[in-house]
């Protein structure tokens, strides 16, 4: 297949099929791979940091793309490079390193600024756990519909079940049993708050 | 509450998606302020909307592991070369395999079904058409919004009996059969509205999108030049996704 351009990637990122989603953040991989490793081991990183630092920077530019009103208002480089620049800035900051960036792309490096962590909070952490007790089938199902944003229907083929409605009931189901999960956990009514 | 999925978890959902706007919104945020119930039911949705996202954020990130070992990382070279002869070339072998995949994988993504489901998107319910003041249309709209397109198209004909009917109805009358996989009517429908010059921008693109379902390429191309003609009214974001669209056929 040819190269994608930056609006197939976010197309195809928000299209709903994790075959197109694999393909994109493939290409993001091979494309821009190696300019995030320049800037990281420019700037005191490790091989290690690299792949850390631009792994959550494709999760941030993935969580991007997906919500409703997002518009890609530059390239994908000049975009991923700022988010992966953020989370290599905000990485620095928690071991006390404050040396500014070396950039290649200043030009880049002052074009966006992003919200970029990835920690996990308290909250989530215990719904972590419950997400954990929901069962395989439930996970598998409430993650290909809630954070891919999948089709019905792919997610019936992916999971190989019999009908679109059956993918449906199970969702309503494992999403119930979860919410009466949190519902009789002590702790979570006041985190809530 | 608890137990089952009820029409207020479709619109929490809609709203935390970030699918919600106008009036909709508006709507939906005055009664967050009013309605304490309410208010926490969303504020529980939207805490099993963060731990499924940072479940999310795992999940992808062994995915990205997986790229990352097939497209960055690579076998020190002095390894192999210490193989013997047919070591190496059951190496190779695999290597051609493994390559043939992705290979295949990648043109596959270019079919005319992916390029189908890379384009292809429901349309919104336009929660300010007239005909939806009513009682009847307020139900109409809440099937489409539920995506339960078999009761809308099955309730149509009956709404329809005492309800004025406007164009924009025989839109979402195509996307609801479009999404039971109802092709020829889907088709019916939309060549409607471009006989009657009305929604033609929608409807030939949809049109196109039915054609590459259907894997019939030479018609989606016919439909794609008919949105790029000169005098032909679109959006410039409908002519340039047209435009692309048309390059990758």
């Amino acid at each position: 297949m040819n190269q994608l351009s930056d609006h197939q990637i976010v197309e195809f990122l928000q299209s709903g099929n994790s075959q197109a989603q694999n393909t994109a953040m493939r290409q993001l991989y091979k494309d821009y791979y190696r300019m995030i490793a320049k800037l990281v081991l420019d700037n005191s990183g490790s091989d290690d940091s690299v792949k850390e630092i631009f792994q959550n920077g494709i999760i941030v530019f993935f969580n991007k793309v997906k919500q409703s009103d997002f518009e890609l208002n530059s390239t994908c480089k000049t975009f991923l490079y700022a988010i992966c620049k953020n989370l290599w800035l905000s990485e620095l900051r928690k071991n006390k390193r404050q040396t500014p960036l070396q950039t290649q792309h200043q030009e880049i490096a002052s074009e966006e600024n992003i919200a970029v962590s990835l920690e996990v909070t308290e909250q989530q952490q215990l719904l972590l756990q419950l997400l954990e007790k929901t069962g395989d089938e439930c996970k598998k199902i409430l993650l290909r519909y809630y954070y891919y944003r999948l089709r019905i229907k792919q997610i019936q083929e992916e999971l190989n079940l019999t009908s679109e409605q059956v993918v449906k009931n199970k969702k309503g189901k494992c999403i119930a049993k979860l919410r009466k999960m949190i519902a009789d956990n002590p702790g979570y009514e006041k985190m809530l708050k | 509450m608890m137990n089952e999925y009820t029409n207020d978890d479709h619109l929490i959902e809609q709203y935390l998606f970030g699918d919600l706007s106008g009036m909709a919104l508006q709507n939906f945020e005055k009664r967050m302020a009013q309605d304490t119930n309410f208010a926490k039911h969303v504020a529980v949705e939207k805490s099993v909307f963060s731990g499924l996202e940072a479940l999310g954020n795992q999940d992808l990130k062994a995915q990205l592991e997986q790229i990352h070992q097939e497209e960055i990382a690579v076998q020190p070279k002095a390894k192999i070369r210490r193989m013997s002869a047919p070591i190496r070339w059951a190496i190779a072998a695999s290597l051609l395999i493994v390559a043939g995949f992705f290979i295949w994988n990648w043109q596959s993504a270019a079919t005319p079904e992916t390029l189908f489901v890379a384009n292809y998107e429901s349309l919104v319910f336009d929660v300010n058409r007239s005909s939806e003041a009513t009682a009847d249309g307020q139900k109409m709209a809440q099937l489409y919004q539920k995506k339960d397109y078999e009761a809308f198209l099955n309730q149509y004909p009956i709404y329809l009996q005492n309800n004025q009917g406007i164009a924009k109805d025989t839109l979402y009358l195509g996307i609801a059969a479009m999404e039971l996989n109802q092709f020829g009517t889907a088709k019916i429908y939309f060549k409607t509205l471009v006989e009657q010059g009305k929604f033609q921008d929608d409807a030939t693109w949809y049109l196109a999108l039915l054609s590459l379902k259907e894997k019939d390429v030479e018609e989606a191309r016919k439909w794609l030049k008919n949105i790029l003609e000169e005098n032909f009214v679109a959006t410039p974001a409908r002519k340039q996704k047209a435009k692309v669209l048309l390059e990758k056929l």
